[in-house]
This record gives C-alpha cells, sequence and structure tokens, in this order.
C-alpha cells in the first residue's frame, strides 16, 4: 500500500510538469489530483506498473553480464602499484635495462619486438657504446652488394630487434600452431595491459579440480579462455643481473613488463610533463576566462528588468 | 613558444577612452583646485581601492605597445619559469629513477667486449 502511495503520488508530480495545454496530460493531472485528495483506494496507473517492471527487468538482466565476464575475458588482473603509475612519475630506467636484459635471454626466444631498434635504448637504459655493443652480437641480412649478392653484417643500432621466426607461418609451426605475438605494443594492446602481463607471467598453477586443459596448453586463469599454450619461462634464478639485484620471478616480470611499457609507450615521461605543465597553464586560463566573463556580464547580471504586461 | 596567448592583444577602444577620461579629469582638477586627483574620485571606473595589481593595469593598458609587448616578454619569461620549476618538481619525485641512477652504466660495453 505506501509502496503505490509513493509512486502514485510521484508520477502525478511528473504528469503536473508537463504540458499542460495537452490533453492527456490535464485528464491524467486530474485524475490524480482526484487521486491525492483522497487517501482511500489508490490505483497505480497502467504507465507506472510497465516503468517499474521494466526498471526490474534491467537490473535483473545486468547480474548475467558479471558471470559471463570471466569466462570470455579471464580473470581480472590486480592493479599493481609500478612506479610509473603517478601523474608525475617517470619509468624506472635501472628496471627498463634489467628488463630488456630479461627479454633477450627468455623471451626473445619466441617473441619478436620489431618496432623497436637498438638506437631507441640509447638515453633510455644503455650508453651509445653499450648498444653499440649488443647490436654488433647480431646478424643481419643486407642488401645487394656490387656483385648482386645479398650478405651478411654485423648489426647496428639502427636495426631492430631481431625476429627469431622469418614469418608467421614459422612461428606457428615452431609453437604447436600457437603465434607468439609481437611484443613491441603488449602493453597497449591488451585491456589494463600492464598488470595484465604481470599477472599472467606469475599466474600459472595448477587447474582447479574438474578443469583439464589438453596436452600442449598450460593453465592460466588470466589468459581468456584459461588454456595458453606459452610454458612457464620466469623461473627464479633464470637470469644473472648486473647490477646485482636478486633474480626472483616477480623480479624479473616486474622487470619485463616495465621494459614492456617502456616499448610500448616511450614517449611516457615527455607526455606526463606537457601535460602537467598544460593543464597547470590551462587552470590559470580558465581563471582568467571566469573572471573576465563575470566582469563583462557584470552590467547585464545586475539591471533591473521591469515586465509591464497586461494579461 | 608552445604557450598559447589567448587573451585580446588590443587593448578595448573602451578602456581607452576610460583611461583618457580619467586622466583628462584629473588634470583639470589639479589646475582648477591645485589639490592632487585622488583616485577613489566619480571618474574612477571601479570603487576599488588602488593598490599594486591596480598600479599594473593602469601602467600596462595605456598603451597598446606596451600592452603586446607585456604578453610577448612574459609569454617567454613565463615558459622559463614553468619549464624550470616542472622540471625540479620532476626530478625531485623521482629521484633514483632517472637513467643518470644507472648503477652499472657502461659496464656491458667493457664487459663484453
Amino acid at each position: 500500500m505506501g509502496v503505490r502511495a509513493l509512486t502514485g503520488r510521484a508520477f502525478s508530480r511528473i504528469i503536473r510538469r508537463l504540458d499542460y495545454s495537452s490533453p492527456v496530460a490535464q485528464v491524467a493531472a486530474a485524475t490524480n489530483k482526484q487521486h491525492d485528495t483522497e487517501d482511500s483506494s489508490r490505483r497505480p496507473s497502467a504507465k507506472a506498473l510497465g516503468c517499474l517492471g521494466a526498471g526490474v527487468a534491467g537490473l535483473i538482466g545486468l547480474i548475467g553480464v558479471a558471470y559471463a565476464d570471466e569466462a570470455e575475458h579471464g580473470l581480472p588482473a590486480p592493479h599493481y602499484p609500478w612506479p610509473h603509475n603517478g601523474v608525475l612519475s617517470s619509468y624506472d630506467h635501472a628496471s627498463i635495462r634489467r628488463g630488456h636484459q630479461v627479454y633477450q635471454q627468455v623471451c626473445a626466444a619466441c617473441h619478436s619486438m620489431s618496432f623497436v631498434a637498438f638506437r631507441d635504448l640509447i638515453g633510455v637504459a644503455y650508453t651509445e657504446d653499450e648498444v653499440k655493443a649488443i647490436a654488433a652480437e647480431i646478424e643481419v641480412e643486407d642488401g645487394p652488394n656490387d656483385e648482386g649478392e645479398m650478405y651478411m653484417r654485423p648489426g647496428k643500432p639502427s636495426d631492430h630487434f631481431p625476429s627469431p621466426y622469418s614469418n608467421e607461418q614459422a612461428a606457428r609451426f615452431a609453437n604447436g600452431g600457437a603465434y607468439p605475438p609481437d611484443l613491441s605494443l603488449i602493453t597497449k594492446a591488451r585491456h589494463n595491459g600492464q598488470n595484465y602481463v604481470f599477472a599472467l607471467l606469475t599466474g600459472y598453477r595448477d587447474p582447479p579440480a574438474g578443469v583439464s586443459v589438453r596436452e600442449g596448453l598450460h593453465y592460466n586463469p588470466y589468459f581468456p579462455g584459461g588454456a595458453i599454450a606459452m610454458p612457464k619461462m620466469l623461473v627464479d634464478g633464470a637470469v644473472e643481473y648486473e647490477d646485482e639485484v636478486p633474480a626472483t620471478e616477480s623480479q624479473m616480470a616486474k622487470d619485463v613488463v616495465t621494459f614492456l611499457s617502456w616499448a610500448a609507450e616511450p614517449e611516457m615521461e615527455e607526455r606526463k610533463l606537457m601535460g602537467f605543465k598544460v593543464m597547470f597553464v590551462l587552470s590559470l586560463a580558465l581563471l582568467q576566462a571566469g573572471y573576465y566573463k563575470r566582469w563583462k556580464w557584470a552590467s547585464i547580471k545586475s539591471r533591473r528588468v521591469i515586465v509591464d504586461v497586461v494579461n | 613558444m608552445c604557450v598559447c596567448v589567448c587573451v585580446c592583444v588590443c587593448v578595448p577602444e573602451r578602456e581607452r577612452e576610460r583611461e583618457r577620461e580619467g586622466s583628462r579629469r584629473r588634470r583639470q582638477r589639479a589646475r582648477h583646485t591645485g589639490t592632487p586627483a585622488q583616485q577613489t574620485d566619480m571618474d574612477a571606473p571601479k570603487r576599488i581601492k588602488p593598490g599594486a595589481l591596480y598600479a599594473a593595469y593602469r601602467l600596462l593598458t595605456r598603451r597598446n605597445s606596451v600592452y603586446v609587448s607585456f604578453i610577448i616578454v612574459g609569454a617567454l619569461v613565463g615558459e622559463k619559469v614553468l619549464d624550470s620549476a616542472t622540471n625540479k618538481l620532476w626530478l625531485y619525485n623521482n629521484q633514483g629513477k632517472m637513467y643518470e641512477d644507472i648503477s652499472v652504466l657502461g659496464m656491458k660495453a667493457t664487459g663484453e667486449e
């Protein structure tokens, strides 16, 4: 009874705000006025019931969405406190250096990073001489010489990171039909990329009871579908760091994700700096614009308007 | 100069008129009565007390050339100040994370070779 009274009164208020000249509104207002004065039997109109029913049905529908999410999108990754998370926070460049080492020694066997060049690391993780030394370790096929033959030469800083496979088909064939994606932009190419990659790398575990994963795949709850072709690659001590930081699984995962974040967004530090300066200047401009507007409008806002109409 | 200069770069005509009126009346009054004119007289368009801000406003908007020069020089100087202040804040906030702080810089070139 109380709920019906509430909907009836609220509905009548809504009706009154409508255009009074419309006949429907007038009739509804007339009938509702009668209901307001009488406190006894009050029937909610069909419209009110319909609106209520639609709302309840919508709410019920929303519940189903949440359950479908995990099977389709994988377990949502937690939000880790990355050192570069703040408004004015830069990358941890020592971490980028270690992450590159992890990529080179662990991931580069299967994953390419063909959009990153060696020279991009100069001034970020290595000096120019170091980058030249690193690049010279690889061999690159170069264009025809004077005799028209292709030849191999040691790498230069302008070369891009070498790909482990020559094309996608070779990659699929070597990995049981699954293609190890290029990692140049992976943290931007996946939803919540940085947290997702870290959770994925450290998230390998035994499947829960009743869940079986076929031969060749591995269980990882963060991967959409739960079965990923990549085996667990990061184990404690897989890599030896130059700066004697202990190479635990989570340390390596953190470093490699920092490196991948830098590879996907090398402009982040400049972007944050510029954003801070721009927002600061714009906020000053906002104050100036607000003052100017109020100043110009002062004469209009403080005038006296006399409306002398005869009805 | 990446600062966006988005103010009116010409002293509006109405402002100029007010300035001229105000200064003309002050000169007349000074001539007649011999007393220095008060700025809180009826010819002042605003009823604010004269302060440093108001004096600066008067100083800068008398001539359009002064106004424009102030804007340009102000933008250049302001940009330098803002840049250096932001960079100091950035360096303070990111101690230990910068490229220069890498402890093993240079090891790869000498160690590997």
